[in-house]
């Protein structure tokens, strides 16, 4: 099962460039750009990262319903389940052959005992059951950051405009900014933590307001609550509205994200 | 939705352990939730035992261990309960209380024979 919008399909990974004009999900099975996406593959590959970002290198033409709920922007995220305050959890798990301790009824963890019930041997694991997961997210992000590249995540409610907006992001940086899209497996249990774990909202749509009755205010007072560090750019990818401002975020996120990674010694690419 | 994944992580952590360990039946599982995890146990419930079907861990007895979630209130300095992620501090109002417990799930321990 799809595990990102619960479609039945297997998760896809689609790459597309900038200016692209198929629609992310099916460009990978167009090979279109070929230098640049031979990049991407081999990070797959190579590293045998993720198997969101494995899939690259297999993966079919078959796309999403139009409905799914999230296209990731990148591949750090793609098996990342919230923030970065688990890594130093996963970073910290114990190795199998130091976390099991056998154990018996009656002593340590045994708020695990049930009176009743015939008493077997307790084996204790304490094994995160992302932990994987959170191990191979941060691979993903160390091999990113090390390259210099951004790696983003969309994330939004269904029929949100992201396709659009990603559409006609890519065609206004083609010829400015090499971009990919990663469409992937991702874990909707960040959806809670959606907010909490984004620096920017886009609030797209931006030129359907006036026909409706959306509190433009009260949603962005209601997100910074949550996240008092978020951003809020208005956009519209039909109109084309804030999509400047946009793309400036990008570039001097990307420009920072560069930065990190140019060794302190040698000038920047 | 995502409850699949987790079972099948759940059932990966357990073969690993009884190839580690060597033992071949399961009877029990114990499984610690953290309260602002986002996983519905009884669907993750169901999952298992879907997935474990097959497994060293088959028909086994499923117990789950809340664990509260709790933040911390800068304003309050102190650790506070926390039932959802964007409630305010209990005691001033304040919002935006940094998660320090919750949101984890583990395998606690498992039942050998």
């Amino acid at each position: 099962m799809c595990t990102v919008c619960g479609c039945g399909g297997k998760a896809r990974v689609g790459l597309a460039y900038g200016g692209a004009r198929r629609k992310p999900a099916t460009a990978v099975a167009a090979h279109g750009a070929a230098g640049t996406a031979h990049r991407w593959r081999a990070l797959a590959t190579a590293e045998d990262a993720a198997p969101a970002t494995s899939a690259a290198a297999t993966a079919a033409a078959e796309a999403h319903p139009a409905t799914r709920p999230e296209h990731a922007f990148t591949t750090a995220e793609t098996t990342d389940r919230a923030s970065a305050a688990h890594s130093t959890e996963a970073g910290a798990a114990p190795t199998p052959s130091a976390a099991h301790h056998h154990l018996h009824f009656g002593a340590g963890p045994a708020r695990a005992h049930v009176p009743g019930l015939s008493q077997g041997e307790m084996l204790r694991i304490e094994r995160d059951i992302l932990g994987k997961n959170d191990a191979l997210a941060a691979r993903n992000r160390a091999h990113l950051a090390a390259r210099g590249i951004l790696a983003l995540n969309l994330v939004s409610s269904p029929g949100s405009g992201k396709t659009s907006l990603l559409v006609r992001t890519l065609q206004m940086l083609a010829g400015r900014t090499p971009a990919a899209v990663i469409e992937g497996e991702d874990k909707p249990l960040k959806y809670p933590d959606m907010f909490a774990a984004a620096d920017l909202m886009l609030l797209n749509k931006i030129d359907l307001l006036p026909h409706l009755q959306f509190d433009v205010q009260r949603a962005i007072d209601y997100a910074l609550r949550v996240n008092p560090r978020l951003q809020v750019i208005r956009t519209s990818a039909t109109s084309g509205e804030g999509l400047d401002e946009w793309l400036a975020w990008l570039e001097s996120r990307l420009a920072d994200t560069r930065r990190a990674a140019a060794p302190p010694a040698t000038a920047p690419a | 939705m995502h409850e699949m994944s987790l079972a099948e992580h759940v059932r990966e952590i357990i073969e690993d352990a009884a190839d580690a360990q060597g033992f071949r039946r399961v009877r029990r599982i114990v499984l610690e939730i953290g309260e602002l995890a986002a996983v519905e146990t009884e669907a993750l419930r169901f999952c298992l035992d879907v997935v474990l079907a097959g497994s060293v861990a088959a028909g086994a007895q499923l117990e789950f261990i809340d664990v509260p979630g709790e933040g911390w209130c800068a304003a309050c300095a102190k650790a506070v309960p926390l039932h959802e992620r964007y409630d305010p501090c209990p005691h001033c109002g304040t919002y935006g209380l940094e998660v320090r417990a919750g949101e984890r799930m583990r395998v606690s321990a498992v039942e050998i024979e």
